[in-house]
């Protein structure tokens, strides 16, 4: 086992990236794909992180800056709720494009191979 | 840092001894594995096998992963310029429907473009590939004390199969690729030396070959490489030898293991070459015995890879911290914007999560029992309020700016998050102010902190506020306002204060009985080092230059020794934070600093010899009776005596919680016992003003203990400190001389007896006066006659001695004062011998002030002799040689200058019959 030449061992190294060649396609809509969809999910979080739009959410019917008083209540309403729907707006925003760049993953290998092939 | 001591428990294949094979064939008993640990219910092996076979394969997998990874970026390349190349054959002026081609097909430079496209595809699969060979170390889950406490199961193989796949790890993953080629460049080093099997040694050469990090780690240890390494080529030298292969044996996975272990321990995501090199020192005791050569023992190499660990940790800290802090307002408005501004506040106040946010703050280190602590009480009790109390330095700012961090990062319990830790400061809050006004003040902030609803209050020395009342005595104390606010729980309080300060103002207030108290301990050396370690990074940047482990280690150990009235760590930061400047002007930029120049600016400050006694020193040292008998005459016995306790004292062979000696001088008046006091403080503390000097005479009454430690309240004199107490305070490195204790107030001697035993003194204020670094001499005169009468008779000094103790001195001190004394030394009274040397050694004196003054002074041998005759007296010693050589010598020297009769250059001579002679100088 000791004196196996180099050959021989680049010869297995060579059969074992053929089979890491082979694994690709499989990996891409399998491992890699829940790996993308874990990386945006993370993203999102991270911006909704950012946006505190689920705090606002919690806070709705609590008084801005402490005006208990009715008007400031109402004031108070009004304006998390306008910043509510914008954050949220935004959020959806982002949602939308970690969903297009999930349906990228999907689709580009099977474009560019199309493409390939008919500029072949 | 947890330093779980916990062993790992090992079962290793009998049948092929670990090896995991038996010839060509995998062992059937431990089916390869060969040896197996357990830690915390896992079953961990090494998978990555090692051999001359297998490290060629590595080689070679490595130089093709490089060479795939060379290809596809360059093909990435290649692929970006094409689709520029298509873009530039586009003939824009035809028609833009030709771009249809790209669509349609039969584009050469755009089918290369798709083809790169894909090998850019390939390259994103190939190195998240890459990256999930990796497996990052298991974390460690919280565990029970009882958990902790069941033993580890017994292991067998039969049982091993039992255990689930997924509860076996194979731990090789986890090592990063510096120390995997650390190890496989042990084995080269093993093989190439026909060692039997790969051992502790070669994974230490190994480290020092190829890792930086490894390297680093003795470079702070202030290592020689040159000649550590030649050292343990020697050890390696000694390891057996095989004629065959080399093998990569069961030590050699042991110590991957524990290095495994040490990262799971620590929270670490990946082993680095560090942890191995921790498990090789420790795993061989020669490399041991070796480093031990080097005065570099096991320990001070786990805290210099601590250190390293810590440089890391804070770096990930800092980073996220960083990170987190951009999602805080700047304005002191929480997330969902319910608080309101706190305007009246902010003019008396700081606010630390703001400074945090900034990165103002410094970052805490190692100090998770007390944040612990302090979440549970405010969490739990129904009064949120907390008072830190440790002394000054012991880290009381530290935990609360780490508060401020870990609510930056909301890193803490719900009730905290999103708040403001805002730093009430009291002296703002009553400048300027009445009694009256600073209450109102208060209350104003408190109000608006309450309606804001997000504020945390911290009151550093939170004692300050009471006894601030309005109306005097008898009103309302700043103390009852916060009392009243705190105990309707509207408000979150952290206050600190200092042990003596809470028992004093804060226990017995109604504050202090709905305040918590959490005490802040100075912590250990060890733990002191470590805080270090996270705190010089900026001292080094500060100052450019670097800190060896050792100033360090010396910088924690020798004020822990001999600074006593100030705390660890601040006590050793400042220290080092002088050494910095110190060497950065001394020794330029880069200098690294070493242990001894920590010691040496601390001999400075202190005025006391520190450091590694040097070979000057030690020269000085070994001749001190020599040095102590250019002032003292004779009294051999004496002066032996203590230059012993000096030696021992010096070299560090006392006892380091009393006195560095404690000694008793008998013998009649004027044979040299307060001179040799004086000599000793010269030679030992520098100078003879490092004395402290209390005539015990003047402390024969009762009520003059008041004097000597402090009168107590009520009494004339209170708050002046006591004599003794006050000078040792202030000069805690000196030679305390008492002299004539014999007259002292028997119960004045009850409080030496605690000096001489413990080291220490409690003044009236109830301070504690260390007195571990003096040297205490008392002098006596008692039983003189007795002495003399001896002498007379012709018996011997040791002889008297004893007697002495027997018998005469009981009359005067009681048997268990005079036990603690560590030498009794009797001076001998002075013979005709004596006198004459001493007349010398006076008359060298007059001649060394006359130098100064350009005049030469000499005395002709009749004349010291009549001179030692008039002055010889069997009772009063060598006391009335000083009076005759005042009246015969210097009041006619003093007479001649005055005259003008003698001048500079002139030789005056003293003759016979005290005459001075004055031969006269050439004139120019």
């Amino acid at each position: 086992m000791n004196n196996t030449s180099s050959f021989e061992v680049l010869g297995l190294i060579l059969m074992d990236e053929i089979r890491t060649v082979l694994y690709f396609p499989l990996w891409w809509y399998s491992k890699g794909l829940l790996k993308v969809i874990n990386g945006c999910w993370e993203f999102i979080k991270d911006f909704e992180q950012t946006l505190g739009f689920w705090i606002w959410v919690k806070n709705l019917f609590v008084p801005m800056f402490g005006e208990r008083d009715i008007a400031g209540r109402l004031i108070s309403f009004g304006l998390r709720l306008f910043q509510i729907i914008t954050k949220g707006f935004a959020l959806l925003i982002i949602i939308g494009l970690n969903l297009i760049f999930i349906i990228i993953w999907l689709v580009l290998p099977i474009f560019v191979i199309y493409q390939i092939i008919i500029h072949f | 840092m947890p330093n779980n001591q916990e062993n790992l428990q090992f079962l290793i294949c009998a049948n092929c001894n670990g090896q995991g094979y038996v010839g060509q064939k995998k062992c059937r008993v431990c089916h390869g594995q060969g040896i197996i640990a357990y830690l915390d219910g896992h079953i961990l092996y090494w998978g990555r096998k090692i051999n001359r076979y297998y490290l060629k394969q590595y080689k070679i997998e490595r130089l093709i992963h490089n060479l795939i990874y060379v290809t596809l970026l360059i093909l990435a390349v290649l692929g970006v310029l094409s689709l520029v190349y298509a873009l530039y054959l586009i003939d824009f002026r035809i028609k833009i429907a030709d771009l249809k081609n790209w669509f349609l097909g039969g584009n050469k430079s755009l089918l290369f473009f798709w083809l790169t496209i894909l090998t850019d595809l390939y390259l994103i699969y190939f190195s998240s590939l890459d990256k999930d060979k990796k497996q990052k170390v298991l974390v460690k889950k919280y565990k029970s004390e009882e958990d902790e406490r069941t033993p580890p199961p017994l292991l067998d193989w039969q049982q091993v199969k039992k255990i689930s796949h997924k509860n076996k790890i194979d731990i090789s993953p986890a090592f990063n690729e510096d120390a995997l080629k650390l190890i496989e460049k042990a084995f080269e080093i093993a093989d190439r030396y026909n060692a039997l099997e790969v051992g502790p040694v070669h994974y230490l050469i190994a480290g020092i070959l190829i890792s930086q990090k490894v390297n680093n780690v003795f470079n702070r240890l202030g290592i020689d490489l040159n000649n550590f390494a030649q050292k343990i080529g020697t050890v390696a030298g000694q390891t057996p030898r095989s004629e065959n292969v080399t093998i990569f044996s069961a030590q050699a996975i042991q110590i991957l293991m524990k290095a495994y272990r040490l990262a799971y321990f620590n929270g670490l995501e990946e082993v680095e070459a560090t942890e191995i090199i921790q498990e090789a020192i420790g795993a061989d005791k020669l490399i041991q015995e070796v480093l031990i050569d080097l005065n570099i023992s096991l320990e001070k190499v786990e805290n210099v890879i601590i250190w390293f660990r810590i440089r890391k940790l804070l770096y990930q800290k800092w980073q996220r911290y960083r990170a987190s802090s951009t999602l805080k307002s700047k304005t002191g408005i929480d997330r969902a914007m319910t608080a309101i501004q706190t305007a009246y506040l902010n003019q008396f106040s700081e606010d630390l999560t703001l400074l945090a946010k900034m990165g103002y703050l410094d970052l805490c280190i190692d100090r998770d029992k007390e944040f612990i602590e302090i979440f549970r009480i405010l969490e739990g009790s129904s009064v949120k309020a907390v008072v830190l109390v440790g002394e000054p330095g012991t880290g009381k700012t530290a935990i609360i700016e780490g508060l401020a961090q870990k609510m930056i990062a909301d890193d803490v319990p719900d009730f905290l998050k999103d708040k403001r830790l805002v730093s009430l400061s009291i002296s703002r809050l009553i400048s300027g102010a009445s009694a009256t006004d600073a209450q109102e003040r208060l209350l104003i902030c408190l109000n608006e902190a309450i309606n804001a609803g997000n504020v945390v209050f911290y009151i550093d020395n939170i004692h300050d506020l009471i006894g601030i009342a309005a109306g005097g005595q008898e009103g309302v104390g700043l103390a009852e306002v916060l009392n009243e606010a705190l105990g309707k729980n509207l408000f979150i309080l952290i206050a600190s204060t200092t042990p003596l300060n809470y028992s004093r103002y804060i226990e017995n207030v109604s504050l202090g009985h709905i305040i918590q108290k959490i005490d802040i301990v100075e912590p250990e050396l060890n733990l002191a080092i470590q805080i270090l370690e996270g705190k010089v990074g900026f001292i080094e940047n500060k100052n450019n230059i670097y800190f060896s482990y050792d100033a360090l280690d010396k910088a924690v150990k020798l004020t822990d020794r001999y600074i006593h009235n100030y705390f660890l760590p601040h006590k050793a930061i400042t220290l080092l934070e002088e050494v910095a400047v110190w060497a950065k002007k001394t020794k330029g930029a880069q200098a690294v600093v070493m242990g001894n120049d920590v010691a040496n600016l601390l001999s400075e400050k202190i005025k006391m010899p520190v450091s590694e006694i040097t070979e000057k020193e030690s020269d000085k040292l070994l001749r001190l009776e020599e040095i102590i008998h250019q002032r003292i005459v004779d009294q051999e016995e004496a002066v032996s005596a203590v230059a012993n306790s000096l030696r021992r004292a010096r070299a560090e062979l006392r006892d380091i919680k009393r006195p560095i000696a404690n000694l008793l001088f008998l013998g009649p008046t004027g044979v040299g016992k307060t001179e040799l006091a004086k000599a000793i403080a010269e030679v030992y503390f520098g100078s003879e003003d490092n004395m402290i000097r209390l005539d015990m005479s003047e402390y024969q009454e009762r009520d003059s203990i008041n004097r000597l430690i402090g009168a107590p309240p009520g009494y004339a004199g209170t708050g002046e400190g006591g004599q003794l107490t006050e000078a040792v305070r202030k000069n805690p490195f000196s030679l305390v001389l008492l002299d004539e204790l014999e007259k002292a107030h028997p119960d004045l001697l009850n409080l030496f007896l605690q000096v001489m035993e413990d080291g220490r003194l409690t003044d009236s204020t109830g301070r504690t006066v260390d007195f571990t670094n003096v040297i205490l001499i008392a002098t006596s005169n008692a039983q003189t006659n007795f002495i003399q009468e001896k002498v007379k008779q012709g018996v011997s000094v040791e002889e008297i001695k004893k007697e002495l103790l027997e018998t005469e001195l009981k009359q005067f001190f009681k048997p268990e004062f005079i036990n603690r004394f560590d030498n009794i030394i009797v001076f001998k009274p002075l013979g005709m011998n004596e006198v004459l040397q001493i007349a010398r050694l006076l008359l060298a004196k007059v001649a060394q002030s006359l130098e100064a003054k350009g005049i030469n002074f000499q005395a002709t041998d009749e004349a010291v002799e009549e001179l030692a005759q008039i002055g010889f007296d069997q009772q009063y010693g060598a006391r009335p040689l000083r009076r005759a050589i005042q009246e015969r010598v210097d009041n006619a020297l003093a007479e001649y200058l005055l005259k003008g009769k003698i001048s500079r250059r002139d030789l005056a001579i003293l003759e016979k019959g005290g005459v001075i002679r004055v031969e006269k100088a050439q004139k120019f």
